[in-house]
């Protein structure tokens, strides 16, 4: 007999489908595509290079929020139509609850993430395809990861879907704000500039560098640093195991 | 009574859309500050403004700044944009993206083009500046400083200035022999139409527009040449 976290987790699959979020995620595709066909169109050289990047970068965006958006919601939903305590009421523990959940979602976000590196493959002269490929997906997992948590601990869409943001956002440039706080006062200044800058500095620690994923300079010439951010997603996913254990022993369900 | 409230409701509505109006009506936007270039963000701000995606904000600049003239459906002659404004903005689109050309494509051949000799001296300037720092990737620009120094700003001396740059500083043995044979062409005095036709056509031999739309970009800069009948299939 299978374990019940795998049929939890086909079930989530079932409910990706039946909510259409591959449906979503296509046209999120087809949309950053055309945009970056309109793109290439207004450009006066580089056509084919601006037609990669910008899809890259707007895929990214697109793929991104309507996985979190797409996840938040059904979790949220759970939660508010009690079919959490459905599971519970099976022998099935809280971690395994969570840990079916997130292997369903974590499929979903691997294969969006593998399809959109695929409108890639029409262009033969862009180098760093597969690497960027493979880094998106495990950009999607550990965003899958970080949506699931903020909604199980938030209970609310737009509660979640708004520090889901500000977490995301904040991981794409907190590098920046880094060296922007370290250049600025870290090292010389009031005390308050210091404290500021050590607090952005530790701020910027407690996330992931999620800049060094699907990095699109790859896509454009640049070097190309594929691996570290694997680790990465490794180190966070497990993090955020961590704190969805926590957070599940201390909820009142 | 129920018609009377809805009478005012609709009434309230109706002064509300009228206030708005005359709202608009007496903070219309300046139109004249909109004309100004005006000074760049820093690149630090850029980046962080675009979630570290430094190479499709460089694009983002590059093609506001090609823009700029048609800004808000209203046309301003090229010429009538701030020159320093202009590289100041043209240094943040080549310092987020060193790899592509195309700030240099403006300076050289949309930017350089027109407005005052001080002005086009200035643009040329900038390309040789970015040429000097990679010479072997960005002679292509400095050819086209040099046509645009000989046939646009008539200034013999500064296109001989510029030839003899490619001829020293450019030592990639992949970069075809006429990048260092660009004085000797400057100096059989060709004229502009056969000048750009030997330019344009060692460019795309050298594989070096790679874009339809630069090489009818390049064409059209170009009064009474046609090209087409001489030019492959890009």
């Amino acid at each position: 007999m299978a374990h019940p976290v795998w049929g939890l987790a086909r079930l989530t699959l079932l409910e990706a489908r039946r909510t259409a979020v591959g449906k979503a995620a296509l046209a999120s595709m087809a949309a950053a595509f055309f945009l970056a066909l309109f793109a290439s169109r207004i450009v006066l050289t580089d056509q084919e290079r601006v037609t990669v990047v910008a899809y890259a970068v707007i895929v990214r965006l697109a793929i991104i929020f309507t996985l979190a958006q797409a996840i938040i919601a059904n979790t949220v939903r759970d939660l508010n139509e009690r079919i959490v305590e459905n599971f519970l009421a099976l022998p099935l523990t809280r971690l395994q609850y969570a840990a079916g959940k997130w292997l369903g979602w974590s499929a979903v976000a691997a294969v969006c993430g593998v399809a959109a590196g695929v409108p890639l493959l029409a262009f033969s002269a862009t180098p760093g395809r597969l690497q960027w490929t493979f880094s998106f997906a495990a950009e999607a997992v550990v965003i899958a990861s970080l949506a699931l948590l903020l909604a199980l601990a938030l209970g609310r869409v737009i509660t979640a879907m708004l520090a889901f943001c500000c977490l995301y956002l904040f991981a794409r440039i907190g590098y920046l704000l880094v060296m922007l706080s370290a250049n600025m006062g870290a090292t010389k200044g009031t005390w308050m500039d210091r404290l500021d800058a050590r607090y952005v500095e530790a701020a910027g620690y407690l996330l992931p560098r999620m800049d060094r994923f699907a990095d699109t300079s790859w896509l454009s010439g640049g070097p190309i640093s594929f691996g570290p951010e694997l680790l990465q997603a490794l180190i966070y996913v497990v993090l955020l195991g961590a704190a969805a254990n926590i957070e599940l022993r201390r909820k009142q369900f | 009574m129920a018609t009377n409230l809805q009478f005012r409701a609709w009434g309230l509505l109706i002064v509300c859309l009228a206030a708005n109006v005359v709202f608009q009506r007496t903070h219309a936007p300046s139109w004249a500050a909109d004309y100004a270039l005006g000074a760049p963000p820093s690149v630090a701000e850029v980046r962080a403004a675009s979630l570290g995606e430094n190479v499709f904000a460089g694009y983002l600049v590059n093609v506001y700044l090609q823009n700029f003239n048609v800004h808000l459906g209203t046309a301003t002659a090229v010429a009538d944009i701030d020159r320093r404004s202009v590289v100041r903005w043209l240094d943040l689109a080549g310092d987020l993206d060193s790899g592509t050309g195309y700030p240099l494509l403006l300076a050289s051949r949309h930017f350089a083009e027109t407005g005052s000799p001080a002005g086009r001296r200035m643009m040329l300037d900038w390309v040789y500046r970015r040429f000097e720092k990679e010479p072997n990737t960005r002679w292509p620009w400095l050819v086209h400083a040099a046509f645009v120094a000989r046939h646009v700003l008539n200034d013999d001396a500064l296109a001989l200035s510029y030839a003899a740059a490619l001829r020293t500083q450019v030592t990639d043995p992949g970069a075809p022999a006429f990048v260092r044979q660009m004085e000797m062409l400057l100096r059989a005095d060709l004229g502009e139409i056969a000048d750009a036709r030997i330019i344009l056509g060692e460019l795309i031999a050298a594989g070096q527009i790679r874009s339809p739309a630069e090489l009818q970009f390049l064409e059209s800069r170009l009064p009474a040449a046609n090209f087409r009948g001489t030019t492959p299939n890009l």
